[in-house]
């Protein structure tokens, strides 16, 4: 599970932005020029892509219902023509479930992280931005929350909330806050210097607007690469949980689910494991390498 | 030469990790010198332990047994779970056992009994030359010292439930146990109770030790004394428990040396073991891995006879659709009992009374719903639900002997109850958190089921359709179904003592409750061990556990 | 150096005692009765009470903490509800198992990953350098828990090459001394049961390992890179001095540095990815003890064992941060 706070940690993208601030047009326009360069980045986009078409027309690419089976006869039928990936304990078709399957990860990955990410924002920008005695408070609570081996957390978050998706989700969004807070907190520390924010409080405006207004979009770029590869983190971290028992419940086609409910036939039936799983790793392959080649484009160090 | 430079390379680098190994390994070295003298106690045990392995080559025979949980505790009086059982029916005998393939009793510490006219006094003659564990002599103050201890408090489980004791009244109906001689016990009962003899062959009420239980206190059940077959030897807690032979049983001595009980949580990872030969015998297979066993030469299905019902209750209690009779005659004609039963892989027969047909006392008469969506619908309409409702049902999420398939089986019945507008919620749970949802009656529709206890009727009828136990918060009658004439009838049943009247008391009753159906029964199973080919002469008992001594094994 | 280590010590203090509160808060807004799961499924209403009277579960939260924080601090984890056995005690069996197995996992991803990493870089854009980023990239995708349960079908149903859960085979007769299996059967000599117990943590080692395997080298593989491109190792290579010597005196050394507070920071999450492995082999460790002491409410147990897994997490946390400083000479202690 949450083993990949991110899958590298870079400590040296906060400083860098420091230098960058002032030209920050041409760096997204360079950035996308390095993404389609990228084979890596371009691959990762082609798949979240793919994730996002079939998850838009999934009525109409899936084969039969996610849900109902046909018959209880049907069960566990080896791949076939009829079933091009098999079926499932009820007999349900494994390739439809893996299609609608797609809608359910989307909807953790933007969700988790949309929590983790407004939340850890919030906390960073006001920690990095107000300093003293608030950045403390908010810091030693990050130390706090990161002293837990994420899972741990979750489990503990779910089990006190209760099993099921939303608060899997739930869960999976409050582990990832320290994540955030501490990415945003660096890079608003080194925005806040500049003289541009320092010009924009000296005529008068007031902390929040400056905060929202002008240090946190400068803080953007970090937030970015964060995002992307916290939607792949998050979406392993569901389906852990959910492969535990502690996320979606039947009939829902998640992926960490239906993998845990094959389990018990996994000597006779191993494509009922073997293919959600495919999914859970392709999916998380895809934000994981847009999320490296964005971060490889966003970041000037590298840039020659 | 750039080959040799990266041999160069790696070699250099696995040195530097075996060099730090090295140097983890001395810390932990000079973290235990105040372990050095116990070096030496350590080189003879391990001398000892060569010995052992040699004794073993020469024909010790251990029997390993797999399963899905471990023990919760050893003092078989204070648990309820089956995990315990299984191993406290090794090492502790009761004054009565059950026959080796039904519930019909026979002589084990005591040798011979009678009763009253009335059913109040009962009266044992117990066995001369029993000994326990420890060494001590069993006589009849053994017996009366551990009813006693029964009585004293509430963590006695079963002692409460099947003599009625509460707070109030820690004896229940047993008013008084004396010993009338050295080997012979007298009980009193406040009023005749039918089951009593079947009650007493239950493995709760196996005797302990008074000795042991007085040494260790509350740590007894980790350190279990009785006269048994097997003698307790070790426990690891979640891994395993080893039993040895008691060479000077007063039974049968047992053709094992060796009995391990090995906890391997997952069913598939156990069925692997077995397969591998690292285990000799297993509960908690899978359905679809019978198949597989049956087709496999080294191995064999050994199918436990069917005590036990699993059942889908619904909730009378709950205003809305659940306390309409109509309803609920509904879904029973809206789920289709046979295609569900395709999910019990051959090891479930549809069941239509609460009660198995291998009881006496079973109502043949009683002739199923069947399955019939248009008659559904047309009830529905009659009770005033023409359109359909949502409900939850509520499921464990483990598999249980009489269930094999709880997850899949609630998801079957969801989909069969969308044809009649019924729109089902699954909620799972884990087995102890279903348990306290359905007992505080916090379900619309829940999954459970029973596995009998003494072969009698009322362990059935009395405990999970009876109005006394539809109390929210500790009910087995989780339909909170309150019926008085079926609870006239059952109370009427149980204190009389002519087992014909009894039979017709009970069939009456299972037709009112099919009536009323506040259950949709499903299925009585058999459930399967699968073992190694060399497993011999093992005979599963019907209640769900057995002693170990009548099987052998062959190397 | 010690001033600041003493510094770092009493910086753990807060952050200690926000830990127990917080998995105090969390435990105890549990749903479900722990008195009921540990009565079973047929007890009566008056045991229930009795037993949550004994428990304490009806003292207010405050007194109930206090009673927690004061039974730690003297080293008393308190009793297991389900198992009624004495949690210091369990662990001593359960930790050395989870500890065994992620060491065996982190050093198998350290060996691996810093070995490839080096390679990879060394011999930048290779076929070698190519495969084993892939296999990188796919290792930080990996859902351990699927890797894990294919291994099984591969190696345990398919091939029949290793078993597929617990710790040693009940036939092997073990002496235990410190509980690692593998220590154990080094100190009594007893080969068989190396051999066994070795097999045994092959695969949820590797499920284990896969992930920060896949980190190491990759870390290992950019900052030999970017170590190799400075001046100093260009005028040591342009010197003359041979290649691996430049290799090993100055990059690796240098690179060192990121990887080392890589692998703490996997080390510590480690024990939280034990959670999925643990349940999939069957590994008696901790990880599966919480998970099962979470789904069965055993507060005490939840409580005690998430705070000694947050304790080592955060000690191992600093040990990698005083390593960082005593091996880079840039910093200085305050």
């Amino acid at each position: 599970m949450s083993l990949q706070p991110n899958p590298l940690p870079d400590p040296k993208l906060a400083e860098a932005q420091e230098t960058n601030q002032s030209k920050s047009s041409s760096l997204w326009g360079d950035a996308f020029s390095r993404i389609v360069k990228s084979k890596t980045s371009l691959i990762g986009l082609c798949i979240i892509l793919i994730l996002i078409i079939t998850a838009i027309f999934a009525p109409l690419i899936a084969t039969h219902s996610p849900t109902d089976y046909a018959s209880l006869t049907d069960r566990y039928q080896s791949p076939s023509s009829e079933h091009i990936l098999g079926t499932d304990e009820l007999g349900r078709d494994i390739f439809s479930r893996i299609v609608f399957g797609s809608r359910i990860s989307i909807q953790i990955g933007v969700i988790a992280v949309g929590i983790s990410m407004i939340i850890g924002v919030l906390l960073g920008g006001i920690a990095g931005y107000f300093g003293r005695w608030i950045d403390q408070i908010i810091m030693r609570l990050i130390d706090i929350m990161m002293a837990f081996p994420s899972i741990l957390l979750a489990i503990a978050l779910v089990a006190v909330l209760g099993p099921n998706l939303r608060n899997a989700m739930i869960a999976v969004g409050i582990v990832g806050i320290p994540q955030f807070a501490r990415i945003v907190r660096s890079a608003v520390l080194s925005v806040k210097e500049t003289e541009y924010i320092e010009a924009a409080r000296a005529i008068g405006a007031k902390h929040g607007r400056t905060l929202m207004q002008h240090v946190l979009p400068n803080c953007l770029a970090p937030i970015i690469v964060q995002a992307t590869l916290s939607i792949g983190t998050a979406i392993l971290d569901a389906a852990g949980l959910s492969f535990l028992g502690l996320g979606a419940q039947p009939p829902k086609p998640e992926w960490g689910a239906m993998l845990s409910d094959g389990r018990a036939a996994l000597q006779n039936a191993p494509w009922v494991v073997a293919f959600p799983g495919m999914a859970i790793f392709l999916v998380v392959l895809g934000f994981n390498l847009f999320g490296d080649g964005l971060r490889d484009a966003l970041d000037p160090r590298l840039k020659q | 030469m750039l080959k040799k430079r990266n041999f160069l390379l790696l070699f250099t680098l696995l040195f530097a990790v075996v060099f730090f190994l090295g140097a983890c390994t001395e810390d932990a070295g000079t973290g235990s010198t105040d372990d050095n003298q116990s070096e030496d106690d350590s080189s003879d045990s391990s001398d000892d332990s060569s010995e052992d392995q040699a004794t073993e080559d020469t024909g010790d025979k251990t029997l390993v047994f797999g399963r899905g949980a471990d023990s919760i505790q050893l003092d078989p009086s204070k648990v309820t779970d089956g995990e315990s059982i299984y191993v406290t029916n090794q090492i502790y005998d009761t004054l009565v056992r059950y026959k080796e393939e039904n519930t019909e009793v026979k002589p084990a510490l005591a040798e011979d009994w009678n009763t009253s006219e009335d059913g109040t006094v009962w009266t044992f003659k117990l066995r001369e030359d029993v000994k326990f564990h420890d060494g001590n002599d069993f006589t009849a103050e053994d017996v009366v010292f551990n009813f006693e201890r029964w009585a004293t408090s509430g963590e006695f489980i079963y002692y409460g439930y099947m003599f009625g004791a509460s707070e109030e009244d820690l004896g229940g109906i047993i008013e008084s146990v004396e010993a009338t001689g050295d080997y012979e016990v007298t009980f009193t009962l406040s009023e005749p109770n039918a089951p009593f003899l079947q009650t007493l062959a239950m493995p709760p009420f196996g005797i302990a030790s008074p000795a042991a239980v007085e040494e260790h206190g509350e740590d007894y059940f980790k350190n279990p004394v009785g006269t048994g077959p097997f003698v307790f030897e070790e426990w690891v807690p979640d891994d395993s428990i080893t039993v040895t032979k008691n060479e000077d049983y007063f039974g049968e001595a047992a053709n094992v040396d060796k009995v391990i009980f090995r906890t391997i949580p997952d069913n598939g990872a156990r069925f692997l073991e077995l397969q591998a030969g690292s285990i000799d015998l297993m509960t908690g297979l899978n359905p679809q891995d019978i198949g597989t066993t049956e087709d496999d030469s080294n191995l064999q299905i050994i199918r436990r006879p069917s005590m036990n019902i699993s059942y889908m209750a619904m909730n009378t209690s709950k205003e809305g659709p659940m306390s309409e009779k109509l309803v609920r005659q509904a879904i029973n004609l809206a789920i289709d009992k046979e295609e569900l039963l395709t999910l019990y892989e051959g090891i479930g027969k549809p069941a239509k009374n609460p009660i198995p047909p291998s009881l006496w006392g079973y109502n043949d008469e009683v002739e199923d719903y069947g399955y019939d969506v248009e008659k559904a619908k047309a009830l529905l309409a009659e009770a005033g639900y023409a359109d359909g409702f949502d409900i939850s049902l509520y499921t464990m999420a483990n598999p249980r002997p009489y269930m094999p398939q709880p997850k899949v089986t609630a998801q079957a019945i969801q989909q069969m109850l969308k044809d009649i507008n019924v729109n089902v919620k699954i909620t799972e749970s884990d087995w102890d958190t279903h348990l306290t949802a359905t007992e505080n009656a916090e379900h619309d529709m829940a999954f459970l089921g029973w596995t009998g206890d003494n072969g009698d009727p009322d362990n059935f009828m009395y405990v999970l359709l009876d109005k006394d136990n539809a109390k929210v918060g500790s009910a087995g009658n989780i339909a909170f179904y309150k019926n008085d004439e079926v609870h006239d009838l059952l109370k009427e049943a149980q204190t009389e003592m002519d087992q014909e009247v009894r039979t017709e008391l009970y069939m009456e009753a299972q037709e009112l409750i099919h009536e009323d159906a506040p259950w949709f029964p499903i299925a009585h199973t058999t459930p399967p061990l699968a073992a190694s080919q060399n497993v011999t002469d093992y005979v599963p008992h019907p209640t769900g556990s057995e002693p170990f001594n009548l099987l052998d094994i062959k190397q | 150096m010690l001033k600041y280590i003493v510094r770092r010590l009493f910086m753990l203090i807060p952050v200690l005692i926000g830990v127990s509160i917080l998995t105090f808060s969390l435990i105890h807004l549990i749903p479900g009765d722990p008195a009921r799961s540990m009565l079973g499924d047929k007890a009566t209403e008056a045991q229930l009470e009795s037993l949550q009277e004994e428990l304490g579960l009806n003292d207010p939260y405050i007194v109930q903490y206090g009673r927690f924080l004061g039974d730690i601090v003297q080293g008393d984890l308190g009793t297991s509800i389900q198992s009624k056995e004495d949690i210091a005690l369990q662990l001593l069996h359960k930790l050395p198992a989870t500890i065994e197995l992620t060491i065996f996992a982190m050093i198998l991803a350290v060996v691996v990953g810093i070995v490839a990493g080096v390679i990879a870089a060394v011999k930048q854009y290779s076929w070698f350098d190519n495969i084993s980023m892939t296999g990188a990239l796919f290792g930080v995708s990996m859902p351990i828990f699927w890797l894990g349960l294919m291994m099984i079908f591969v190696f345990s149903v398919q091939l029949q090459l290793l078993p597929p859960s617990g710790r040693m085979s009940s036939s092997i007769e073990l002496e235990t001394i410190t509980n690692f299996f593998l220590l154990d059967s080094i100190l009594t000599l007893n080969w068989a049961a190396f051999k066994d117990t070795f097999f045994h943590l092959l695969m949820p080692g590797i499920a284990l390992g896969t992930i920060p395997m896949a980190i190491i080298a990759r870390m290992t593989r950019s900052s030999m890179l970017e170590v190799m491109k400075q001046d100093y190792i260009r005028t040591a290579d342009a010197k003359g001095l041979k290649k691996h010597l430049v290799i090993f005196q100055h990059a690796l050394k240098n690179a060192f540095l990121p990887v080392l507070t890589v692998i703490g920071l996997q080390f510590g999450l480690l024990l939280g990815g034990a959670v999925l492995t643990e349940t999939i082999f069957s590994w008696p460790g901790v990880g599966r003890y919480v998970y099962l002491a979470v789904l069965g409410r055993d507060y005490p147990v939840v409580q005690s064992t998430i705070l000694i897994i947050a304790i080592i997490f955060v000690m191992v946390n600093l040990l990698t941060d005083l390593l960082y400083k005593y091996f880079d000479p840039r910093i200085k202690y305050e």
